[in-house]
């Protein structure tokens, strides 16, 4: 086959398997930066799923799909922030109670909506955008300007973000919150309301990421579809160090990993599949631990605050 | 209060140990969602037919773990179920490891060929023959020489869907290229979009996937390609009517019904039942609109290839 044509699409496949897992991670590198760990995006991402499916059927559009889904993962992440910052629960058990509340959740529901008649429901979902009309382009055309909508608000979003947290007041004390909150509550901030919002903002990214699973990538629902990638969007935070680019950049290596090993399996056929399975993830393992080296965790990451303020 | 109570549950436990001499119980466990649109709700319709039909007591436990079907199992038979169904082929050893410990429950697993004494009978369906059927009609239909099958994990009955395929396609066209690729996991349906999609780059014009929830994802890449699919196990051509020719029919309901009907007439024995063409357990759904775009002479070629293999001629032995 033609090297160009590979190529490109190597690249568009790489990146739509990178954004779920993108917009996952951009909104786990927000709560991770506050102090909260949130293991349960997993079950938010498959909750956003189902309700964006549920609701671009209802209403015959997938804005009203993607706006309902951002405000389910919302409260989803509400649900953990709760939990975690109110009442200082474990993080780590909080966020397991999550992925199995969205799991049954999605599954319930979807069992009693639009899994009833039985017969599959037409999804009018997301088609590729074609931004100036250039997604004919050769090479570049598919890859820059034929995504779909979310990945280039995912991208804004993480550039807005980073600039956030890099050069602004709010960033300086969001990374307070996570690094040294006692600092943050003797300057009069309050570190609980603070991480509270950061919760509450990674949950709707994650829901935005279920979605365009749900009514990007592919049009409809089936249980328990996320897969794992919740996780691996966790795993894309810390590789790239709490810093929301370097986690978008992240996720599309791994993307393209997977996109590759697709790829390479019908290429040579003689190798069992299961190598060219494992790719990614061994990647994955491999760049992790040659990044957990030098890595610099928020230090107040999984621990309660309590004000000493009275 | 404590007496009363006593009774109660005395009268109850006597009202269903009375129940209990005639409605048979009966337990389906899935190793998958009955959602997926495919192999486990195939397994739920059939079992759900055979409860209006006969006068039987069903349970249905779904998402059931490798790790859990042996107390799965194992809680069903202590609890005095007359039959237990293990939808799918990992059933079979910890079916082998506990059934001598229950002889009063009769253990069935589909899609697998094992069989003991005195309890212990299995329902395969011919994977192979349905393949072949679906890569001739696939050899017939497409323009560029290239098709396609994505299964979920090489599993024996994904491997002979497959063999059958690239047979079945060669069969009817000699020059045609079948392209292969496995996702690694039943329920991955982006993945099997993705992959479905790189086949489709490849020059596949006509694709076909076996597995769960991931054949959902294969559908619709065809269907956002342009290009066509043939479907597995359940008719889901609503799904998408254009994209889909038609579907190599896995008659699970056949399976179960086979199943409860001999258990109630007593005529189950611990052996393998093979369901092929003849006997119902597979098939080859109506090709609905598109039957317009072949030609009678192709008609012709897939009836007597249908004939053929209902006669055992085909496909080719190896």
């Amino acid at each position: 086959m033609d090297e160009a044509l590979f190529l490109s699409g190597l690249l568009a496949a790489g990146i739509r398997l990178a954004a779920p897992i993108a917009l996952a991670a951009i909104g786990e590198t927000i709560s991770q930066r506050a102090g909260v760990i949130n293991v349960g995006i997993e079950g938010i991402m498959l909750v956003g799923a189902f309700v964006a499916v549920l609701v671009t059927v209802m209403a015959g559009n997938p804005w009203a799909g993607l706006a309902a889904a951002i405000l389910a993962g919302a409260a989803m992440g509400a649900i953990h922030a709760v939990f975690t910052v109110r009442l200082k629960a474990e993080q780590i058990v909080s966020g397991i109670a999550l992925l199995f509340l969205g799991l049954g959740l999605s599954g319930y529901g979807f069992r009693l909506t639009l899994a009833q008649g039985g017969s599959a429901v037409q999804v009018p979902g997301f088609r590729e955008l074609d931004l100036f009309a250039l997604s004919d382009l050769p090479f570049i055309g598919p890859v820059v300007f034929g995504q779909h909508a979310l990945v280039y608000i995912a991208l804004f979003c993480a550039a807005g973000l980073a600039w956030m947290l890099a050069s602004t007041r709010l960033g300086l004390m969001i990374k307070a919150a996570g690094d040294y909150p006692q600092a943050l509550d003797a300057a009069g901030g309050d570190v609980d309301r603070l991480r509270f919002v950061c919760v509450v903002v990674s949950g709707a990214f994650a829901a935005a990421g279920g979605a365009f699973l749900s009514t990007a990538q592919l049009w409809g629902f089936v249980e328990n579809m996320t897969a794992g990638r919740g996780f691996l969007a966790i795993s894309c935070v810390v590789f790239a160090r709490w810093n929301p680019l370097a986690a978008v950049a992240v996720a599309l290596g791994f993307g393209i990993a997977d996109a590759l090993q697709i790829r390479m399996q019908t290429s040579y056929p003689g190798v069992p599949y299961q190598f060219f399975v494992i790719a990614p993830y061994v990647v994955a393992i491999v760049s992790l631990a040659v990044a957990s080296k030098g890595s610099r965790m928020p230090a107040a990451l999984g621990t309660p605050f309590v004000s000493q303020r009275q | 209060m404590l007496k009363l109570l006593t009774g109660m549950t005395i009268a109850l436990a006597l009202t269903t140990g009375a129940a209990m001499a005639e409605t048979k119980k009966i337990a389906l466990v899935l190793p998958g969602p009955v959602t997926d649109g495919t192999f486990n709700s195939a397994a739920n319709k059939g079992i759900e037919a055979a409860k209006a039909k006969y006068d039987i007591e069903v349970v249905v436990r779904e998402n059931t773990d490798f790790a859990q079907i042996q107390d799965v199992l194992r809680s069903y038979a202590e609890e005095g179920y007359d039959m237990v169904i293990g939808h799918g082929f990992q059933f079979a050893e910890p079916v082998m490891e506990i059934h001598a410990e229950y002889p009063d429950t009769w253990f069935v697993v589909n899609t697998a060929q094992v069989a003991a004494e005195p309890n212990v009978a299995s329902f395969d369906n011919r994977w192979g023959d349905a393949g072949y059927m679906a890569g001739a009609v696939a050899g017939l239909y497409t323009k560029s020489g290239i098709i396609g099958h994505i299964g979920a994990i090489p599993v024996p009955v994904i491997e002979d869907y497959n063999k059958g395929f690239e047979a079945g396609a060669k069969s009817m066209r000699a020059d045609v290229k079948v392209l292969s690729a496995y996702v690694g996991s039943f329920t991955d349906i982006a993945r099997g979009a993705e992959i479905t999609t790189s086949l489709i780059e490849q020059g596949a014009d006509v694709v076909t996937s076996t597995g769960n929830e991931n054949v959902v994802g294969t559908i619709q890449a065809a269907q956002k390609a342009g290009v066509h699919a043939i479907g597995t196990a359940f008719d889901s051509q609503a799904m998408a009517p254009e994209t889909i020719i038609t579907t190599a029919l896995i008659n699970m309901d056949v399976n179960i019904d086979l199943a409860v009907g001999r258990l109630i007439d007593g005529s189950l024995k611990p052996e393998t039942y093979v369901l092929g063409l003849n006997e119902n357990g597979i098939g080859l759904a109506p090709f609905r609109e598109f039957e317009s775009e072949f030609s009678a002479e192709d008609m012709a070629k897939i009836d007597t290839m249908v004939d053929e293999i209902a006669a055992g001629t085909l496909p080719p032995k190896e």
